[in-house]
């Protein structure tokens, strides 16, 4: 009897590790990943009868994880406006990368494909040929060919492209901060950098919301480094990637530039300045204590600022002048700003779910028509009469919504062709917003290597790229210093940083 | 009755003609029980058998647009790939170090707490307290981390304790300092309660009259202890620490990716992690293949080894 139960209790125990066994490739923990393919398609999965509408199917991104629904009013005029028959899956944004290289992987991708960034996995995809090569075809199209050719060139593998870039504003970040606080204060707008420090000092400790207790800090930081490059930037440290004297491309973290930046941020950290945890705060909960009035400078994307006056106004009942927004301030060496890349990746289409070259031609065809006006607003504002309304000088203004309905709607929307947007009767804020965006466009320091590919940077590049960061924010916590950090850097040009300099330095040359 | 006619039989022939009537008729006889193990055969041949062919990709230079059959064939290139990188010293290091950790505290930790609650009398209170250390065990890693993060980030209840106390606050989630406690507090927080049951199994097949002929003979509640109880379950234990040594190189992907973060890189890149990075995240499946593979035949080693050894010591073993 008791070597029976013993028995059992072995096999049941053997059966259970069994079960928690990690499959040889190492995907057990994918089971954490927040899935969210929120739409599968609703038509019945047989093949249709050659007169129906052509179908189009895409993947796209959701950053709430409660995407458009399929019989919203915004898809069906999709449906009417292009004449193609629609279906939409989403992806969360956290995993997006790590979902889609599964779904690449599982050679299960819908036609149109969402892609984020030229990441690693993505060039050897392309090159694979997992996605249509469009070169040759996009400028067929009115729409398609007037896209802009630097952005173009800028998410080229290899000099070929491989979809239509999703458009952004190049000056788009800028500093979202508490205008009402600031007025507490009897402060200005930061002009320069320590204007900058100096505001957020008082932010900590001055009590800008006048409540008598000391309970704000200055600025939220997360995970994610784009904050910290955007200082970097506005130091004096190139744009990712910078050319030394020799006219060799060399990383921004190799300059002086770079490490002044690092000791000011180490200022704003050591002096509480900024939550000491940040590099365990997830992104998701970055904009928690900007929200609830605990901090009051937010280095993001400019829009930020009209999100966060929004929901003062909508959730917690307060005024409409609470947020500002303003571009970089002045660094020691002038006034200068990280653009963007023009792009947040591109729209590409795979050959798992337009297989044949007709599939990729309708396609484009769809593409392009997404890019006439009615396609771009539609994309971005949803339908007259249930999204928005125009008032009387042809302003638009969006209804709101407890829950945005055409959230992930404008994630495949590639805006090639500009000036095609209605115009939206705007917040001061937001008024504000769009001046930044054109204010900031001298002062954009360019990435020189944004269209140049080596080989080495997509096999190693996303691990190096970690050390570094891994060791600013060390530097930035106090556990190594400056020879650490100098030391770390020199580990990465042993370990490949050299190759990739030496790459780009030759693909740079070769194309200039 | 079939066994003992073989075992008299000398002649070969007749043993082997004997060996087949002794399966057909054991198969005739248990022929439901052979049916129920069907399912259980075939889950293993489909599940897990066929599948893991899947680690010869550790060999190619794979890429899935061009599939097993037509991706290139590297040999071991991902290998000396691995153990030439200058992290391979540092995963592995960290790697077996929360596995030692946890071993000498969590392995323990069930052990204790099943032989305090056996020592329990109130029926109805023992039950209750079992069933309230096995709760831990069904909540996520991603709802512990979230808890842990609350707790013991610097505004948390923990460090608004420690400044009140006149200290400095302690940055637990970020130091390399308190990593590996706080990853070996969470297990055994999680963990502890859930492990009990299986030690728990065995002590209530421990015959009761050795405990009352120990009590006539002047034994004490440790002297019991030490000579009845835990004999009792030495075997068992002995058992599960064969299959934990097998998981060596296992620190449980999602705790340690939930909990890691760039101020603790140093001491939190361990071969789970290190293999969902590279090779989800970045698409090197080929590679981290090589890694998975590699963790996989160290943990064949050391089940055997655990096993030989435990055999030497004169315990009954796994197999």
């Amino acid at each position: 009897m008791k070597k029976l139960s013993a028995l059992c209790i072995i096999l049941v125990l053997v059966l259970a590790l069994a079960a928690c066994t990690v499959p040889d490739s190492g995907t057990g923990g994918t089971s954490t990943q927040p899935t969210k393919a929120a739409q599968k398609d609703k038509e019945p999965a047989k093949d249709k009868v050659a007169e129906g509408p052509k179908k189009i199917s895409i993947l796209a991104i959701t950053f709430s994880g409660t995407p458009i629904e399929e019989n919203e009013p915004a898809v069906l005029a999709l449906e009417e406006l292009t004449g193609y028959d629609v279906s939409l899956q989403f992806l969360l944004n956290s995993s997006y990368e790590d979902q889609l290289n599964t779904r690449m992987a599982a050679g299960n991708l819908p036609a149109l494909v969402a892609i984020t960034g030229k990441t690693p996995s993505v060039i050897s995809y392309c090159r694979a040929g997992a996605f249509w090569d469009i070169t040759d075809h996009y400028k067929n199209y009115p729409n398609l060919k007037q896209a802009n050719e630097i952005v173009m060139n800028n998410i080229s593998i290899d000099g070929r492209i491989y979809g239509i870039y999703r458009a952004r504003d190049l000056g788009r970040n800028g500093i979202s901060y508490r205008k009402d606080w600031l007025e507490n204060l009897g402060l200005e707008e930061p002009k320069t950098m320590d204007d900058l420090y100096n505001v957020m000092y008082a932010f900590t400790h001055n009590d800008p919301d006048q409540n008598g207790q000391d309970d704000t800090y200055a600025m939220t930081w997360c995970k994610w480094f784009g904050p910290l490059d955007q200082i970097a930037v506005a130091f004096g440290a190139p744009n990712k990637w910078g050319l030394n004297d020799n006219g060799e491309i060399i990383p921004y973290f190799d300059t002086e530039e770079y490490m002044e930046s690092m000791r000011y941020m180490k200022k704003l950290y050591d002096e509480g300045l900024i939550n000491r945890d940040y590099a365990a705060m997830e992104t998701s909960d970055w904009t928690k204590d900007f929200q609830n009035s605990k901090s009051g400078v937010h280095i993001d994307v400019s829009d930020q600022a009209w999100r966060y006056q929004k929901k003062f106004i909508e959730e917690l009942n307060m005024g409409d002048d609470i947020v500002w927004v303003m571009g970089m301030p002045e660094g020691p060496k002038g006034r200068r700003v990280q653009p963007t890349s023009g792009h947040a990746g591109f729209v590409a289409i795979s050959k798992d779910g337009a297989p044949k070259e007709q599939d990729m031609l309708d396609a484009l065809n769809f593409l392009d028509i997404c890019n006439t006006k009615e396609g771009q607003n539609l994309l971005n504002y949803g339908v007259e009469g249930v999204h928005y309304d125009l008032n009387e000088k042809g302003e638009l203004k969006r209804r709101t919504f407890g829950q945005d309905p055409l959230e992930g709607f404008n994630q495949f929307m590639t805006n090639v062709v500009s000036g095609q947007l209605l115009r939206e009767q705007m917040s001061p804020v937001q008024i504000r917003r769009e001046e930044v965006l054109i204010e900031n466009i001298p002062f954009c320091i360019a990435n020189p290597a944004e269209p140049l590919t080596s080989n080495t940077y997509a096999e190693k590049g996303a691990t190096l790229d970690e050390k570094i960061s891994d060791a600013r924010n060390q530097f930035i916590a106090g556990q190594i210093d400056e020879a650490g950090f100098k030391a770390v850097v020199a580990d990465w040009y042993a370990q490949g940083g050299k190759a990739i300099c030496d790459e780009y330095t030759a693909a740079y040359k070769a194309a200039n | 009755m079939n066994r003992a006619s073989i075992q008299l039989s000398k002649d070969k022939k007749a043993l082997r003609k004997a060996k087949r009537e002794f399966n057909i008729t054991s198969i005739r006889k248990d022929v439901w029980l052979y049916i129920l193990l069907i399912p259980g055969v075939l889950h293993f041949i489909i599940f897990k058998y066929l599948p893991m062919w899947g680690v010869l990709i550790a060999f190619q230079d794979y890429n899935a647009y061009l599939g097993f059959l037509g991706s290139p064939w590297v040999g071991f290139k991902h290998f000396i790939d691995f153990f030439s990188n200058p992290d391979f010293t540092r995963l592995l290091s960290n790697t077996l170090l929360i596995s030692l950790y946890n071993l000498a505290f969590g392995f323990p930790a069930p052990v204790i707490m099943a032989l305090l609650l056996n020592e329990i009398r109130s029926q109805w209170y023992k039950r209750s307290i079992q069933t309230l250390v096995y709760i831990p065990h069904f909540i996520s890693w991603v709802i512990i981390a979230s808890l842990t993060y609350s707790l013991f980030n610097s505004q948390g209840v923990v460090n608004k304790y420690i400044i009140q106390m006149g200290n400095n606050a302690i940055p637990f989630l970020t130091s390399d300092n308190t990593f590996r406690g706080m990853i070996i507090g969470q297990t055994i927080w999680k963990e502890t309660g859930f492990g009990t049951i299986i030690y728990l199994a065995a002590l209530s097949g421990v015959d009761p009259q050795l405990y009352e002929a120990a009590v006539i003979d002047g034994a004490n509640r440790f002297k019991q202890l030490w000579h009845i109880t835990l004999p009792s379950i030495k075997s068992t234990v002995v058992t599960l620490l064969i299959l934990r040594l097998g998981h060596v190189l296992d620190n449980g992907f999602d705790q340690i990716f939930l909990m890691s973060n760039s101020l603790n890189r140093n001491v939190s890149d361990v071969f789970d992690v290190y293999v969902y990075t590279i090779g989800i995240t970045r698409g090197a499946f080929s590679y981290s293949t090589a890694v998975g593979l590699f963790k996989g035949i160290i943990g064949i080693i050391l089940i055997y080894s655990a096993n030989y050894l435990a055999k030497k010591a004169g315990e009954s073993g796994l197999f």
